[in-house]
């Protein structure tokens, strides 16, 4: 686990260090439109630069071979990257605007799928952006009690988008397979 | 040039082609701004069309094999820039003639940004922007979100504190009506508001008295006389699209400049022989035992073997 | 056993079925699409096979062939990455293969050349301790003369610790010497299978005047027909000798490897 620990955050950390002091910037000083503006697009740029290159690069780079070549097994791997990376976002989130949480993870996991289906960074990129839109416009209400709840609609798909990664991984590799002690 | 610019990109102007199209369809549609399809669109130019087309090659070692080819690598990026570009700039004329006459709000100036030259200047600005990250970070991720920033920024500064200086706003004031009398605004409809509040008999700007706190008689007795507007009005709307596509026009200017710069120094600062394919020196890696200690021996060798 | 494949089909491959005892050194051999990745990756457990068993029994290690790292991590920081993702690790054994051949180790591999970035990628597979090691045209990014000293050295680690080693190659002219079993694959089939000493001992070569029979008994892998000569390349369980004007000949495993290659073209 703290293996991983380490693995993700040396391959994530400059990714994760800029989102962080933009959100923060954001926060603490930023005018508001500007302010607005990156509230509202949270969940878009974590879709865009974490979600989507998460595996695309792994297949893009063929460092798949290595990242699911060692003894920890695949599934562990994508569950660790997810869980550590989806805590982070969503604690971003929550600073930013609680309803970009919803978002937030529904962009990260969209992301990731991205990322398999395509298995090319640009092309990961392109996809998850056009459905963010999408999705956001679908959901897109006059009042901010619907906006809420799409918030959490999103929120539900995001949810159900990261077993759909899993099952993809699995098509891809032998992901599941045990360790041997 | 134009076949490699169309084999290499074909997937790219597909997918612009696509989404102009839906943002094109989606104006008729409702609930969506105009502002977020249309301001997309220089995003997408910095982010998909700049930012990956020198970084890809970099990253993925094929501009030792673009580039030994016999067309320079200026003429190489020059020949890519201008195809780009020219369908770049088809886009947005496309984009411009589908969102013609469809534009909701009454008041101009909300459609600024929907005009051909502000959306033509996007566009182009957004390439060389996404151009010059690339050709100096070399890597497709942070060129891409160093474009985006980059880009969101200098078009929200631009449109938020900078566009309604563009030229002195006109002053208009007027004494306030007698009481029992409708107060007339004194903003046309299609002009832009810049500022607004109390004159004096100047028909100057003055600061509220702070002690009156908004009693009529006590304005009335500090020298309040009526109220003014400065304002852009709408005959202007054209003229300051101008000056936005210009200033814009300019930017990419630079900016291509930057990326050419930088396209050739990377060039010139790598062993000549780099970018031909000289074979490497027979054991030159054979012996690298009796090399390991010796620093400058594998400093040079990086760039020997190139994929 | 090291490895036990059985009646495993995957893409290109077909119905393939071979053991591999424990610590023995296997050569893949084949033609580009022969399917010689697919089996690695099979072994490898990052493949999962549609029929067939797979089963190797203990860590396995795998370097591919291109040899993908992270172009951002230093040597330093792959090794730290083998040591995170792997139960067993031994530091000592991958930074003594480092400093052996040279690779610096505080510099990005995506600034490194091919043979370095080999060298970062052996460094970690070593440093995991596998049980079986799979190493996918193992040589290809090395300059001929760094080759057989490689060779050697993760020959000398195998022996050591009783490692079952499997590498695969294109290059038939690297293999005498290396293996002790071969696994030669054409266009998804095993077409051979078994111990270098045992294939060579039941195969013979007859050289003598132009003929359209061999001379003597066994399964004709191959002829050849010049305007003078004969030349026939057999497969048979007891080579007797020939009469004159015919000779026979013991066969190289390079010339083994190529007859099959040929017939299987």
């Amino acid at each position: 686990m703290t293996g991983l620990l380490w693995v993700t955050w040396r391959q994530h950390r400059a990714v994760v260090s800029w989102t962080t002091v933009l959100v923060l910037v954001v926060v603490l000083f930023s005018p508001d439109l500007i302010d607005w503006a990156f509230r509202n697009a949270f969940g878009a740029v974590v879709a865009v630069f974490w979600g989507a290159p998460l595996v695309a690069r792994e297949f893009e780079e063929r460092t798949y071979l290595v990242a699911w070549g060692q003894d920890v097994s695949p599934a562990r791997w994508l569950a660790v990257k997810c869980g550590l990376l989806g805590s982070a976002a969503v604690v971003l989130a929550a600073l930013l605007d609680v309803r970009q949480i919803g978002f937030t993870l529904f962009g990260f996991a969209l992301g990731v799928v991205a990322g398999f289906v395509t298995r090319r960074t640009v092309p990961a990129i392109a996809f998850t952006l056009v459905g963010y839109v999408l999705v956001r416009w679908l959901f897109a209400g006059e009042t901010s009690v619907w906006l809420f709840e799409s918030s959490v609609l999103c929120g539900v798909f995001g949810a159900v988008l990261i077993p759909v990664a899993f099952v993809l991984l699995s098509w891809r590799t032998n992901a599941f397979r045990m360790g041997v002690a | 040039m134009i076949w490699v610019t169309y084999r290499q990109h074909r997937w790219l102007v597909a997918g612009t082609a696509l989404a102009v199209a839906l943002m094109a369809l989606v104006r008729v549609l409702p609930r969506m701004p105009d502002y977020i399809s249309y301001g997309a669109f220089g995003a997408i130019a910095a982010v998909f069309w700049g930012a990956p087309l020198l970084a890809r090659e970099y990253e993925e070692r094929t501009h030792v094999f673009a580039w030994s080819q016999d067309v320079s690598q200026g003429r190489w990026l020059a020949g890519k820039v201008l195809a780009l570009g020219a369908a770049l700039t088809l886009f947005a004329v496309v984009l411009w003639l589908a969102g013609l006459g469809t534009t909701t709000s009454r008041y101009p100036w909300d459609s600024f940004e929907l005009g051909l030259f502000p959306l033509l200047g996007y566009a182009w600005f957004g390439f060389a922007l996404g151009l010059a990250a690339s050709a100096l970070t070399r890597r497709t991720l942070v060129a891409m979100g160093l474009s985006l920033f980059v880009f969101t920024v200098t078009r929200v500064v631009l449109a938020r504190w900078g566009r309604e200086h563009y030229l002195p706003p006109v002053h208009t004031w007027r004494p306030d009506p007698p009481p029992g009398v409708d107060y007339v605004p004194q903003l046309p409809r299609d002009g832009l508001w810049i500022d607004s509040g109390y004159a004096d008999r100047n028909g100057d700007p003055m600061p509220p008295p702070l002690q009156c706190n908004g009693d009529d008689t006590c304005l009335k007795a500090n020298g309040q006389i009526g109220h003014f507007v400065d304002y852009q009005p709408g005959s202007r709307l054209v003229t300051f699209q101008l000056i936005e596509f210009a200033i814009f026009v300019v930017l990419a200017a630079l900016l291509l400049f930057v990326a050419f710069r930088a396209l050739r120094r990377g060039t010139r600062s790598r062993p000549t022989g780099s970018a031909a394919g000289t074979p490497v020196p027979a054991g030159s890696g054979s012996s690298t035992r009796s090399r390991a200690t010796d620093p400058d021996a594998a400093s040079v060798r990086p760039e020997e073997e190139p994929r | 056993m090291g490895i036990h494949v059985e009646g495993v089909s995957k893409w290109v491959l077909r119905d393939c079925s071979f053991e591999l005892p424990s610590g023995s050194v296997t050569a893949l051999v084949g033609a580009n699409g022969a399917g010689k990745t697919t089996l690695l990756s099979l072994l490898a457990g990052l493949l999962s096979a549609d029929s067939g068993q797979v089963r190797a029994d203990g860590r396995v290690a795998f370097v591919a062939q291109d040899k993908p790292l992270y172009k951002h991590f230093t040597a330093t920081d792959a090794l730290s990455f083998g040591k995170h993702t792997n139960k067993v690790w031994d530091q000592e054994r991958a930074v003594g293969w480092l400093s052996r051949f040279g690779v610096p180790l505080k510099r990005a591999s995506g600034r490194l050349s091919g043979g370095q970035r080999a060298h970062i990628s052996f460094a970690v597979a070593l440093g995991s301790r596998p049980d079986v090691l799979l190493l996918d045209e193992p040589l290809s990014e090395l300059d001929p003369l760094v080759r057989k000293e490689v060779t050697a050295a993760l020959l000398g680690f195998v022996a050591d610790e009783g490692t079952t080693l499997v590498l695969s190659t294109h290059v038939v002219s690297e293999l005498s010497g290396v293996a002790d079993r071969l696994l030669l694959l054409a266009q998804g089939e095993l077409l051979v299978s078994g111990e270098v000493d045992d294939l060579l001992g039941s195969h013979v070569s007859y050289v003598g005047p132009v003929s359209t029979a061999a001379p003597g008994p066994g399964d004709v892998v191959l002829a050849r027909h010049t305007a003078a000569q004969s030349q026939f390349l057999v497969r048979t369980p007891s080579p007797v000798s020939v009469a004159e004007p015919w000779v026979s000949r013991p066969v190289s495993l390079e010339d083994l490897v190529l007859a099959h290659l040929e017939v299987a073209e």
